[in-house]
């Protein structure tokens, strides 16, 4: 008995080893979606308000007719879950998803070359299943909390489109617990299936994985502002080639739903064609991403002229982009040169997968913030208080980043990986939140009042401080982790 | 439940267009939205009756054929009833339960994470 017992805590141990990227995944879906969830009802207020606000304690016991101070927060919990609908709920705490698809397509890829798999198609296909279960469990989860938890509420606006123009209009309204399970498939099962398995097969003809993401990130995040202008120029429907419409399909009505479903599995025909007329020795080097970024700055700049008046305005966006371009630039550049390499070390050790995966998020975030800067513009919205808040707190989360590494691991010698993964997915988790949901978090609102410009000058001291300054820091930790390996 | 459901939103839908007709709060917005709530500048505040439901149109848009989410809410940002998925130019209605001598804002939103802010404007029935 006691050797079996013995035998099953090994095999699980070692199962939960093997797994353990799996797992953290899978963990940190399921609290993003309880987060956004939360989030949604305003709950992390309304228990602030319980401690802190003793009128307002006093009103929420008087409006969700409860005597016990310590039920309070679960019954305000319940009661707005309810009020909002089941479906209101699901559409809105897993809506968030539709940032983190390339994400994931890059984290597969990490970890598919990482372990050194045999890259043929059907080694590539198993890894690409195994990936997306581990995503959709996370769903399926959610899913089943929400119906236990909630019932049968459903708010009466919603409509879901997908499948509608196969199954009929009355299938939603009769059977809506089975429209969602079926949505969830298609958008935590299909889609990210699509881009785990095009990516890990495409990722083979780029030099480097950096260069890669630019390209992915380019591809999910660039078109779809592009077609959303083109679509109030020019009046015609790009819907079908948007690649983020079929995760908001709920928002299209009389979709046809088979073009939806095969518009975005192109990209997988696409991939199997490379791979299989293609050989190694065709890659996508840097200069073509570079070609293709500037392509959709030039095509900015090109709609530009329609949408501003003076030219006095013109010159002044144009010099922004162009001044973020050759920061963005400079910094990958550095961080590429900094990580190492995946095609010539086939197998990597916790801090080369570390650094790169920093690496990865920094020049996500960068991107990310990139494209809010250009594409804020069309919206006559932009402001200089704005812009230059982002970009300080973009600095200065790096620099956080890094020396919490180095604590991390030279003070409190924590070289664990899953631990600083967690660590990392926390810090994605923050800013991501703290911009959608302007959520101040302690520390992230210090630098607010320092960035105020007026003259020309104020902003190339600005550029210059930054440059310098990061440049010096990351260039030090670069030194002291060399030393360290 | 299909029945019970139809029937629930068209009876809403009726009342509550003829309950704003009758009050007559006709306000214009012109919101801009993003994945947040975008909130408009203009506010409505009943005079005469109180209101179960209110009634939003919106007519245009920098995108086309989508949908849009509305809530009305108060003076603190509280969302006041439930939320509402509003087709391009139709005119539904959501509950909310608006009281005399209160202010009340509309407030916009939209699914899409990435795009530009769409800008969103027709008329609301408070």
């Amino acid at each position: 008995m006691v050797f079996n017992f013995y035998m099953r805590s090994v095999s699980l141990k070692s199962f939960l080893t093997r797994n353990r990227n799996f797992i953290i995944l899978y963990i940190i879906l399921e609290l993003i979606f309880i987060f956004c969830t939360l989030q949604e009802i305003e709950f992390y207020q309304k228990f602030l308000s319980i401690i802190f606000d003793s009128d307002l304690r006093i009103n929420f016991m008087d409006n969700y007719d409860c005597n016990n101070i310590l039920y309070l927060p679960f019954k305000i919990l319940v009661c707005d879950l309810k009020n909002l609908g089941f479906d209101y709920i699901i559409i809105w705490g897993t809506n968030i998803f539709q940032l983190f698809i390339p994400f994931f397509a890059i984290f597969s890829v990490l970890i598919f070359w990482n372990r050194k798999y045999n890259s043929n198609v059907k080694n590539i296909f198993n890894f690409s299943l195994k990936f997306t279960f581990t995503i959709f469990a996370a769903y399926l989860v959610y899913y089943l909390i929400l119906i236990l938890s909630i019932g049968n509420i459903f708010n009466s606006t919603i409509r879901g489109e997908l499948f509608i123009d196969l199954v009929g209009e009355s299938f939603y309204y009769n059977h809506t617990y089975i429209y969602y399970f079926f949505d969830g498939i298609i958008k935590f099962f299909y889609v990210p299936f699509i881009y785990i398995f095009s990516s890990i097969i495409l990722s083979r003809y780029f030099k480097n994985i950096l260069v890669f993401l630019n390209f992915i990130i380019l591809y999910y995040f660039g078109i779809s502002p592009i077609i959303t202008i083109l679509e109030h120029l020019v009046n015609i429907n790009f819907l079908y080639i948007n690649p983020i419409a079929i995760m908001i399909s709920n928002i299209y009505p009389k979709i046809n739903s088979i073009l939806l479903l095969f518009s975005n599995f192109i990209l997988v025909i696409i991939s199997l064609l490379i791979s299989k007329f293609r050989h190694k020795n065709f890659f996508v080097d840097k200069a073509s991403i570079i070609t293709f970024s500037l392509l959709i700055l030039i095509i900015n700049y090109a709609f530009l002229g329609f949408s501003l008046n003076s030219s006095k305005e013109i010159i002044n966006v144009v010099y922004h982009n162009i001044s973020y371009f050759i920061i963005y630039l400079f910094l990958s550049n550095l961080l590429i040169n900094w990580s190492c390499n995946i095609k010539k070390n086939n197998k990597l050790n916790n801090i080369d997968f570390c650094k790169i995966l920093f690496s990865i998020f920094f020049i996500i975030l960068f991107t990310f913030m990139l494209l809010i800067v250009i594409f804020k513009i069309f919206s006559y919205s932009f402001s200089y208080f704005e812009l230059f808040y982002y970009m300080g707190n973009l600095y200065i989360i790096l620099l956080i980043i890094n020396f919490m590494e180095l604590m991390l691991e030279k003070v409190f010698c924590l070289n664990n990986m899953s631990f600083r993964l967690v660590f990392l997915f926390f810090v994605i988790f923050i800013y991501i939140f703290k911009y959608l949901y302007n959520v101040d978090f302690i520390g992230f609102n210090i630098f607010k009042y320092y960035f105020v410009f007026d003259n020309f000058y104020h902003l190339i001291f600005h550029y210059l401080i930054w440059i310098v300054l990061s440049y010096i820091i990351i260039n030090i930790l670069k030194r002291v982790y060399n030393r360290g390996d | 439940m299909k029945l019970g459901r139809m029937i629930l939103v068209g009876v809403i839908a009726f009342f509550g267009v003829s309950i704003a007709k009758a009050n007559a709060q006709v306000v214009d917005f012109n919101i801009s939205a993003n994945y947040s709530w975008g909130l408009d500048m203009v506010h409505s505040s009943l005079k005469q009756n109180e209101n179960r439901y209110t009634a939003i149109g919106w007519n245009f848009s920098n995108k086309s054929s989508h949908k849009m989410w509305f809530r009305v809410v108060d003076s603190a940002e509280r969302q006041i009833g439930s939320a509402g998925l509003f087709n391009y130019k139709t005119t539904d209605a959501i509950q909310s339960n608006l009281s005399i001598g209160q202010n009340y804002w509309l407030s916009a939103r939209r699914e899409n994470v990435i795009d530009p802010v769409t800008t969103v404007s027709g008329t609301w029935n408070a």
